[in-house]
């Protein structure tokens, strides 16, 4: 017989993804910004000077607290990763301010070089606490995050906010249309799948820089029926997803 | 202590409804072999690209970067391996092998992707009662409490199997202002 060490010391516990892409990106819109998008390629040195250097200041953690989440959100931020085909560090973080999940180009967890997603904890409180599926509100932030680092592994992120100046809203709308597609290819999986709350939760989280409730809402379910309807393939959904932001006209500046 | 259990890796497979078994054909004791292998020494580094990109993450931080595992190292030489029970769930096999080191048995549990072949799920327990079965998942305590067996642990997104509270899909609120999310 064995003589085992119990090991919960060395169990992080972790879900710390691996990366691909070029870019950063981070919020500052009002409300939840879920995250603001540059238009620069990534290099931890930009990150330093575009102004979201605070975020460094926001403390990593690598346990939600969440009893059971870890175990269970690795296998959807597998899908996830598998179906769009990027491999991003993942971890959360104590937001500072307002609740907020971010997507980044560069790999802040120094694991890989490629790009980070970070859900905020004070975001993931609020998600849980909804009284409508909140395990699938988690996912749906998650399923938006993981498609901006799909924009910048593929470089549309330049097509999307081509100037530092750009709103990101079409790049918003991009990653709206990217998480509903996988609503829906989940819900081809389990009928039961409770897609639905994926527009409802992004349009909780609407604004100027992202879109209102409708403008959200109408992205998500534009994907969903991209992958439940047309039963798209990852590439052409996310071609498809590219041309439905650029088709979407820019909110103009609230006066 | 006797019963004390390690895991190494925490990915979940569905224990719940294995659509079929007919894993017969895959061993999964060469794989399993050199994992093992490369967590009581290290390495080499090609060994742990049988693991997912998730497991290979999870172990190089349960590791710090080093992966190996104390506890393996000690169990000392495999002389015996055996398949004691498999399942095939969609998302790939479930296998439960009986490993015998010089210093004792050990049942590892070990999943892998039906499309990737690379293993998924990955845990030990030291062998204290009953034979283990797929059906009865890994010991309680195998999983460090981020994973309940024997019930299910079921991706985050899944509904849970006892929210009665919760509206049906087709009717909840999220229903009514998207119909077309809601076929």
């Amino acid at each position: 017989m064995i003589n085992l060490v119990n090991r919960r010391v060395v169990l992080g516990g972790l879900l710390a993804i691996i990366p691909a892409c070029a870019c950063r990106a981070f919020s500052q819109s009002a409300g939840y910004s879920g995250c603001w998008v540059g238009p620069s390629r990534g290099k931890a040195s930009d990150y330093s000077n575009s102004g979201v250097s605070d975020i460094t200041g926001e403390s990593l953690v690598f346990k939600s607290g969440v009893d059971g989440l870890e175990a269970a959100l690795i296998q959807t931020l597998d899908m996830l990763s598998s179906m769009f085909g990027v491999l991003p560090g993942f971890a959360y973080f104590r937001e500072k301010s307002e609740p907020n999940a971010k997507a980044m180009s560069f790999d802040l967890l120094k694991e890989r070089p490629d790009g980070t997603v970070l859900l905020g904890l004070k975001l993931l409180k609020e998600l849980l606490a909804l009284p409508e599926h909140p395990d699938a509100a988690v996912v749906a932030v998650c399923a938006h995050e993981f498609a901006h680092i799909v924009s910048y592994s593929n470089g549309y992120i330049s097509q999307l906010t081509p100037t530092p100046q750009s709103s990101p809203f079409r790049a918003e709308q991009f990653a709206d249309y990217m998480a509903g597609y996988f609503a829906g290819r989940r819900k081809l999986d389990r009928p039961d799948f409770p897609a639905a709350v994926f527009a409802t939760t992004t349009g909780m989280y609407g604004g100027y820089t992202h879109g209102n409730a409708e403008q959200r809402g109408n992205a998500v379910q534009e994907g969903f029926l991209c992958a439940y309807l047309r039963k798209l393939e990852p590439q052409a959904a996310i071609q498809r997803a590219l041309q439905f932001a650029l088709s979407e006209e820019v909110p103009t500046v609230p006066q | 202590m006797l019963g004390r259990i390690t895991t190494i890796a925490l990915t979940v497979t569905l224990l719940c409804c294995p659509w079929r078994a007919e894993a017969q054909e895959f061993d999964p004791r060469p794989a399993l072999s050199t994992l093992i292998s490369a967590f009581q020494h290290c390495g080499p580094p090609q060994a742990y690209q049988l693991l997912s990109p998730y497991l290979f993450t999870l172990v190089a931080q349960q590791t710090a970067g080093q992966g190996c595992y104390a506890p393996i190292a000690a169990a000392g030489v495999v002389t015996k391996m055996e398949v004691i029970d498999h399942a095939t769930f969609p998302a790939g096999p479930l296998y439960i092998v009986r490993v015998t080191h010089v210093a004792g048995p050990v049942d590892w549990f070990i999943g892998f992707d039906q499309i990737s072949s690379k293993v998924i799920y990955l845990t030990f327990q030291s062998v204290t009662g009953p034979t283990p079965s797929v059906a009865a998942g890994a010991d309680q305590s195998a999983n460090l409490g981020l994973v309940k067996p024997p019930k299910p642990v079921k991706p985050v997104d899944e509904p849970a199997d006892s929210k009665s509270d919760e509206p049906a899909d087709s009717k909840s609120a999220s229903c009514k202002k998207f119909p077309q999310m809601c076929p």
